[in-house]
């Protein structure tokens, strides 16, 4: 089976090398993107992304409005979608849900639960396809 | 209690809160630091500082860490240290992300006082002898933690409206903590 690719959309590149890093260990191929604006524009390049890890904090474009723009769109709407900020604003979490988000993780994430997120998601929605 | 007071009283519970959380922090990277009061927040040579603002209805201001360096460097997560020397873009990058966390870390502990402010993206600068002026209104104070290496400055600003309150400590039931997990369509918290 083709390793899923994974889209990780975080403003700071530590984040997201430290979230690479742990995917591509795990066999999964990554996408960077530095804030919201950047990721809709590789999302068009790479449509088949098996999971979008997002931040909520960026400038340019935040994780909620981007959320919302990929819920609006038919090709992305499929797409499972977790949060990893440092946020845990209840109302936040909230918004997010009504948005489809599938999780929510604050940071520092814990890699093997991060993992299993990932993994867990990444299998349901190829069932769902196939 | 007077209003004063009362503020000043705030601004030391809220100043507890970024005690503890500058060292749990940093702590969950690996690296103690130990909290002093007092002393000047002058590093000699290139420093790094991150400034990071939040908002609420009843309460406003910013979060400010000011460190060297290698103490960032130290800080760097194994994944992303390269053997190269990081470049200035790197290091201000890091030290925004930590105060990005950092900050989150106070807002999770006001979310169980009632209150819930939003937060900015850091900006962040690298440079010798760097100063930030004083706020113009409100509270501010600066906290020194001690590393292996270098000292880290943490300054903590806070401008009360008059109807600011901190209420009694809430129940932490439906409040995630950092490194939790929540997922939405089957529960399972980490």
């Amino acid at each position: 089976m083709m390793a899923a690719k994974i889209m990780v959309v975080d403003d700071s590149l530590m984040v997201r090398q430290q979230v690479c890093s742990t995917l591509s260990q795990a066999g999964y191929e990554t996408v960077e993107a530095h804030d919201g604006v950047d990721a809709l524009e590789k999302l068009a390049r790479a449509p088949d992304l098996g999971l979008i890890m997002l931040d909520v904090n960026m400038p340019a474009m935040n994780g909620i409005e981007l959320l919302r723009r990929l819920r609006d769109d038919g090709q992305s709407a499929k797409i499972p979608i977790i949060m990893l900020t440092t946020e845990g604003h209840p109302q936040l979490m909230q918004e997010a849900k009504l948005l489809g988000a599938k999780g929510w993780i604050i940071k520092p994430f814990k890699p093997k639960l991060l993992i299993a997120a990932v993994t867990k998601l990444v299998r349901a929605s190829a069932a769902c396809r196939s | 209690m007077d209003l004063l007071t009362k503020r000043a009283a705030d601004f030391a519970e809220i100043e507890a809160y970024v005690v503890k959380s500058v060292c749990c922090l940093f702590d969950a990277y690996g690296m103690t630091v130990e909290h002093a009061t007092g002393g000047v927040a002058e590093l000699a040579g290139p420093s790094v500082m991150a400034v990071i603002g939040y908002a609420s209805d009843d309460v406003r201001g910013a979060l400010l860490l000011l460190t060297s360096p290698s103490v960032v460097m130290a800080l760097q997560p194994p994944e992303v240290t390269s053997h190269a020397a990081p470049s200035e873009d790197v290091l201000r990058d890091v030290l925004g992300e930590f105060a990005n966390m950092l900050l989150g870390r106070i807002k999770n502990q006001l979310l169980r006082r009632g209150v819930s402010p939003f937060l900015s993206t850091p900006t962040t600068v690298f440079g010798a002898e760097l100063r930030l002026p004083a706020p113009k209104s409100g509270i501010s104070a600066w906290h020194t933690f001690s590393t292996p290496s270098d000292a880290i400055f943490v300054r903590f600003d806070a401008t009360f409206e008059p109807g600011f309150a901190l209420e009694s400590v809430q129940d932490a039931t439906g409040l995630l903590a950092e490194g939790e997990m929540v997922m939405f369509e089957t529960v399972e918290v980490g």
